[in-house]
């Protein structure tokens, strides 16, 4: 529990440096937004740049908590490079980098190939990956679920699927099958 | 007085007509099969009412409003309930709403009574959400009256307010937390085109980005992905324990529990007024006050039936609660509400004071589709209890890859454009990072929404008053809403240094008291 409260104290300063340069950021950007009838008051920049300053208040606020409960420490601590290695070479944070590898993949190349292809090929995937059955059936669900999820949206409710380019069925479009 | 009355009266006899339009058969078919969708999606561990309507939004956009409506709220209402399943068979809550379900649940799912507890929580279900309907339709009419008289700044005071009150209520950790991210919702929402002077900010020259934050498919990355990236990083097989056993309870359960079940009906109604709170606050609050004020305090905890009444009564009646604020003033009362809202807006409704002028009949076709919906969802609750506790036997790495490509399609699907999905994928990433930074998404979402009109009510304000504050203080409606605000400040702050003090939080406290901690 304390332990928790620790590393989160950690995350929690490492949370306020990144939410005042935002801050930061978002004050300046809006700054130099154009100003309409001579009164920045009425401008596009007010809301935002209001809102920079309320992060860079709220970034000290929450950093100051976390200063007070250990984070600096903390901070450094989960910075170190042997505790950012032992975090990669974690079980955990390995399964979730590849599973969310597989999604950016997918989500790529959704629009340039078939969705169907595509959908099976993400899919397939991430049955293996993560061992979800023995590979024959992997193959058999992903196909089945790729084309029932294409028929029941594209023809089902008449939802536009993305076809991409058509690969790897554009043989069959251009041929008119 | 009489003009309140007035109103509700013409609302009232507005529900014959809206029985007439339900009645359709292919409207029950569509509130039937939503209402089974919910159920199978709250029934997965992980998987929430919010993520139910991201995955099934995309089923609406071919349909005309009544249908889609209909067939949401039904999704809506299953998942909410759909979670009790997996809380008593497994002690995993389904959805956070069902979270204080498993307490008392599980431990009744021990002794063999699982089945009674789970069709116990479907009933105490079906009463909370008919209760907050009852409510929903008196209510509303008399908020209505009221939010017709707002101007500029007290839509920028309810969405500052909205903001303020869901970032506390939503994490019953740290509010600042909340606030948080509820103001980087804000930030969100500016990027774009305003809608003053059509300036572009933070486009970075994008022509994508001039069109804004697409917010559907946000709302399906915040939902969505990250909840698909959290529970597939687990890796503890489910376990069921116990047996089912009869289903439906006997009558004295619910003869004995009245006054618990109206007062977790109460509880709901008002939690899921306030922006953002959601049924996972309700069921706490509800629980918490039911140990309390039972006439069996010691039983909770231990298997008790009002442990199960009280977290499911409440918990549906949220919804109803919820559509207050959604309807009246366009600001949802949980997250699912916001995916609700952003699917009405999608069919041409505009929520928000004029929706009474506009739509006279919405509210009672809402009320009338929510009444049903609570039957379809009680009665494939109770047929369909053995099969829904057999697909818990399903692993969870063959369920979870089947939802995204439901959650691409949908993000894809509103504006048939390829950056959406990018979209969704970066808001999905950002979702799961916050999430780890135990940062509560419900105030992402209220902000993405309120943030135009806090942007532009703000500025029509002060071009309004010749950029005086002055005129602030001489509208009653707008002094109330500073009044509320600075009190949400004041009570946040005293949460804040009692959680940085190391005080335990209300879902802590109550699973220490009885033996879980």
């Amino acid at each position: 529990m304390n332990d928790d409260r620790s590393k989160m104290a950690g995350l929690d300063v490492i949370s306020a440096v990144v939410l005042l340069v935002l801050g930061a950021a978002m004050t300046y950007v809006s700054y130099t937004m154009r100003i309409y009838n001579k009164s920045l008051v009425v401008s596009p920049g007010l809301f935002p740049m209001i809102l920079g300053v309320l992060f860079m208040l709220l970034a000290a606020l929450l950093g100051g908590l976390a200063l007070r409960r250990g984070g600096r420490s903390a901070a450094a601590g989960l910075l170190s490079l042997s505790r950012l290695a032992a975090c990669c070479s974690s079980p955990t944070f390995y399964r979730g980098v590849i599973v969310l590898g597989l999604i950016v993949v997918y989500v790529f190349l959704f629009g340039t190939i078939h969705f169907v292809a595509v959908t099976f090929l993400y899919l397939t995937g991430t049955f293996l990956y993560l061992r979800a059955m023995r590979p024959p059936y992997c193959l058999a669900v992903a196909a089945i679920a790729a084309a029932v999820v294409y028929a029941v949206f594209a023809y089902g409710f008449g939802i536009p699927v993305p076809n991409g380019s058509g690969w790897p069925f554009g043989f069959l479009l251009a041929t008119g099958a | 007085m009489t003009e309140a009355l007035q109103n509700i009266v013409n609302h009232l006899s507005m529900v014959p007509q809206s029985i007439g339009a339900v009645a359709d058969p292919w409207m029950i078919f569509l509130i039937f099969g939503g209402s089974v969708m919910g159920l199978l999606v709250g029934v997965i561990p992980g998987l929430t009412a919010t993520m139910a309507l991201a995955l099934l939004i995309n089923v609406s956009y071919g349909m005309r409003l009544n249908y889609a409506v209909g067939f949401l709220i039904a999704v809506y209402v299953g998942a909410t309930s759909g979670g009790l399943c997996s809380a008593i068979m497994m002690n995993i809550p389904g959805t956070p709403a069902a979270a204080a379900t498993a307490i008392d649940g599980h431990q009744l799912a021990r002794r063999g009574e699982g089945g009674i507890a789970i069709g116990t929580g479907y009933i105490a279900s079906f009463i909370g959400t008919i209760f907050s309907i009852v409510i929903m339709l008196t209510m509303t009419p008399l908020i209505y009256m009221i939010a017709i008289k707002f101007g500029h700044w007290e839509m920028f005071l309810i969405a500052l307010f909205g903001i303020m009150i869901c970032g506390s209520l939503s994490t019953d950790k740290d509010p600042l937390k909340g606030w948080i991210v509820g103001f980087i919702g804000f930030a969100a929402a500016m990027i774009g085109m305003e809608a003053i002077y059509a300036y572009p900010r933070f486009t970075m020259g994008s022509l994508q980005l001039k069109g804004g934050i697409p917010l559907i498919p946000c709302l399906i990355g915040v939902f969505g992905i990250s909840e698909v990236l959290a529970v597939l990083q687990e890796t503890t097989p489910y376990k069921i324990d116990g047996k089912i056993g009869r289903i439906i309870p006997p009558l004295s359960v619910f003869k004995n529990l009245i006054p618990a079940t109206l007062r977790s009906g109460v509880i709901g109604v008002i939690v899921g007024a306030i922006p953002g709170a959601g049924e996972d606050v309700g069921s706490w609050v509800s629980y918490d006050m039911g140990r309390r004020r039972s006439k069996n305090p010691k039983e909770f905890g231990k298997g008790s039936l009002e442990g199960v009444v009280c977290p499911e009564v409440a918990n549906n009646a949220v919804i109803g609660g919820a559509m207050i604020p959604m309807l009246t003033l366009a600001v949802p009362g949980s997250p699912p509400n916001a995916l609700l809202l952003a699917a009405i807006t999608l069919h041409g409704i505009k929520a928000g004071p004029m929706l009474e002028t506009e739509n006279p009949g919405f509210l009672a076709l809402i009320a009338v589709i929510l009444a049903v919906a609570a039957l379809a969802m009680v009665v494939w609750g109770l047929l369909l209890t053995k099969p829904m506790v057999a697909i818990l036997k399903v692993k969870r790495e063959i369920l979870l890859p089947l939802v995204v490509p439901l959650t691409l399609i949908g993000a894809y699907a509103g504006g048939v454009r390829v950056f959406d999905v990018y979209a969704m994928l970066f808001f999905g990433l950002l979702g799961y990072v916050l999430r780890r930074l135990d940062f509560p998404l419900a105030p992402l979402v209220l902000g993405l929404i309120l943030g135009p009109m806090a942007d532009i009510s703000f500025r029509r304000a002060l071009m309004q008053s010749r950029s005086s504050f002055a005129p602030l203080l001489e509208r009653p409606i707008g002094l109330v809403l500073i009044a509320a605000i600075l009190f949400i400040l004041i009570t946040g702050i005293i949460k804040i240094r009692q959680y940085h003090s190391g005080q335990k939080t209300l879902s802590e406290e109550i699973l220490n008291e009885v033996g879980r901690g």
